[in-house]
């Protein structure tokens, strides 16, 4: 435990320090504390502006990719079709790829396609990256669900898509919402294309943002740097407990215990 | 409702083939089980008639519909599966009126259909529940409700009450042998319990291997087996089994092995046999003072009304059901009578009946 959260917790110390004593010893216990970093953060920087661009590609990657992900999912597991097996074993195989090898011929077809400096080409990126293991995630999930449910509903002369809409996507909620969130961290982060896609300092996220400052010119803004690290995980982090609240109360509605 | 026939049924799954030409006629009304231990056949078979299966061979007749390539949601029948499979994210009114929904009838007809089922099953108070709140025989009458309310041609249940603990078990029994009834329902049923497959079918199909061995009403199949697997299956405890020959002296025909001698009961008199399988039930002996089959007590189980009493007979182990006041202890010697009509004998090769009205 102390181990998984010592890194977390040295980059919340770091970040109340200022950043020449950062520099100067590597002690965990700061000398002095101060808000500089966050009030540079905060107040000098566009952090809420990347907050907002972050959030808006984060959200077009989960509504872009859930769809795709739900129905490749359910058709990989349960419909039988010519070269599933096949589909299914290369399903991963787009992770193969140095993503730094895309980076050019991706920018050329998307200039052609005038997705350039768009959140939409960003996110439309992303989801190719969350898609497969999106898949991959929420068939394992689906297998759990008994099969006996399908076949109830295909008894009582229930179509197939009413059967995915009414039964199963509900069924298998818990598993659809964490592949959600797990698209919504995957886009949150992301940093290579929302770099090199988007151009105009306005539409920079989160990571391209902080990047730019952090690493001034001539030195590199440590205590600025923990702040932003707090500041960027800080939004998902408040996300996550309330979509998590939600997400248990979900599953545990109508529960005798 | 509707009569079901199955005309020699085959289901291979790859190279094995798991349901042998199976054929079985089921009236209108009548409540038909396919009974057998796991794995032979049953269960591949009652999914075939409900069309989750598809068919390798034969055809299956609802009323006179054949419905071999119909989907199962064509076919009109209703099935209530193991787990229930209810669906836990509705409620349980939602849950039996689902299908009608899905069907699109009219709100206001759903709900009266579904209040009327609810009634029947006693579940009135549970309709805006969802599945979780219910206890395990809540679930099974949702299970059934949402089967009823369709009022489909026919019933497919798939070991409804094998989830059940055994005191719900027995009182969900009694209620479903009673509401098939008011209902007339056909309705063909899968279980490996022999003692359910008993109390509540009109006829069994016996399944082993893949094949009916036997179909007959419960009475028949346990007063006559038509093999030893049958007569082992049916009936508990199970019947005894000993290897006896044939023994011929001054023209009359006996049964013998090394600790026992019986003369051949007079309706088998044609025996043409050197060896048989001689089987007859716990419960069919009579204890005598002297002058019986002895043999030595080696385990003495207390079953309440009863005691069943493991005997040592030479080299056989066999077991006898006595009544509870019989003061028994291991070690001690029992002594017994077989009457003759509570012999059955059985081919030592292929394990079938010898009955007695033999022309081979």
């Amino acid at each position: 435990m102390f181990i998984l959260l010592a890194p977390f917790l040295w980059i919340l110390i770091a970040s109340f320090r200022p950043n020449m004593e950062l520099i100067r010893n590597q002690t965990l216990i700061p000398e002095n504390i101060t808000l500089e970093n966050y009030v540079s953060l905060f107040a000098k920087s566009a952090y809420w502006k990347w907050v907002m661009n972050s959030f808006i590609v984060s959200l077009y990657t989960v509504i872009l990719s859930l769809p795709l992900i739900v129905a490749g999912a359910y058709s990989v597991y349960r419909t039988q079709f010519w070269g599933r097996n096949v589909l299914s074993f290369f399903l991963l195989s787009v992770y193969i790829f140095p993503t730094a090898l895309l980076v050019v011929p991706i920018f050329k077809i998307f200039n052609s396609l005038s997705l350039i400096d768009s959140h939409l080409g960003v996110a439309l990126m992303n989801t190719a990256f969350a898609v497969p293991f999106g898949i991959w995630l929420l068939q394992a999930f689906l297998r759990s669900l008994p099969p006996e449910l399908e076949e109830a509903a295909a008894v009582d002369g229930i179509s197939k898509i009413r059967t995915l809409f009414q039964i199963i996507i509900p069924q298998a909620a818990p598993g659809i919402i964490s592949i959600a969130m797990f698209a919504f961290i995957v886009s949150w982060t992301e940093y290579l294309f929302a770099m090199t896609l988007l151009l105009s300092n306005d539409l920079h996220t989160l990571p391209v943002g902080l990047t730019g400052i952090v690493f001034g010119q001539y030195r590199v803004n440590w205590g600025f740097a923990a702040a932003g690290a707090v500041g960027s995980a800080l939004p998902v982090f408040i996300l996550f407990l309330i979509v998590g609240r939600w997400f248990i109360r979900g599953i545990s509605a109508g529960a005798i215990k | 409702m509707a009569s079901v026939s199955l005309k020699n049924l085959n289901k291979y799954f790859g190279n094995t083939h798991v349901v042998n030409n199976v054929s079985v006629d089921i009236a209108d009304g009548e409540f038909l089980v396919f009974v057998g231990p796991s794995g032979c056949g049953k269960t591949t078979t009652l999914r075939m008639v409900a069309g989750l299966e598809s068919i390798s061979d034969g055809e299956i007749q609802i009323g006179d519909r054949t419905v071999n390539h119909l989907p199962p949601g064509a076919r009109d029948v209703a099935m209530v599966f193991q787990n229930y499979a209810l669906y836990s994210h509705m409620t349980v009114g939602k849950n039996i009126g689902f299908a009608l929904k899905a069907r699109r009838f009219d709100d206001d007809d759903i709900k009266k259909r579904v209040l009327r089922v609810a009634k029947m099953l006693d579940l009135e108070e549970m309709l805006d529940r969802k599945p979780r709140q219910l206890s395990g025989g809540q679930r099974q009458r949702v299970a059934l409700g949402r089967a009823i309310v369709r009022n489909p041609q026919v019933f497919l249940m798939d070991e409804p009450l094998s989830n059940l603990d055994a005191l719900l078990r027995l009182q969900t029994r009694k209620e479903l042998i009673e509401l098939t009834g008011e209902l007339k329902s056909t309705v063909i049923y899968v279980t490996h319990d022999q003692v359910e497959a008993m109390t509540m079918g009109h006829r069994l199909a016996v399944m082993y291997e893949g094949e009916v061995v036997q179909l007959d009403t419960p009475e028949n199949i346990y007063n006559q087996p038509s093999s030893r697997f049958v007569a082992e299956f049916i009936g508990s405890p199970p019947m005894n089994f000993l290897n006896m020959e044939i023994n011929e002296k001054n023209g009359k025909k006996f049964l013998k092995n090394d600790s026992l001698e019986l003369p051949v009961p007079d309706s088998m008199k044609k025996l043409v046999e050197n060896a048989v399988i001689m089987g007859f039930r716990p419960n069919e002996i009579e204890l005598v003072s002297q002058g019986g089959i002895s043999g030595t007590v080696t385990v003495v189980e207390s079953l309440g009304a009863e005691k069943l009493v493991y005997l040592k007979l030479g080299v056989n182990t066999i077991s006898i059901l006595v009544p509870s006041e019989e003061k028994i202890k291991s070690g001690d010697n029992l002594q017994f009578n077989l009457k003759p009509e509570a012999l059955h004998l059985f081919n030592s090769s292929n394990q079938r009946r010898i009955t007695s009205n033999r022309n081979d």
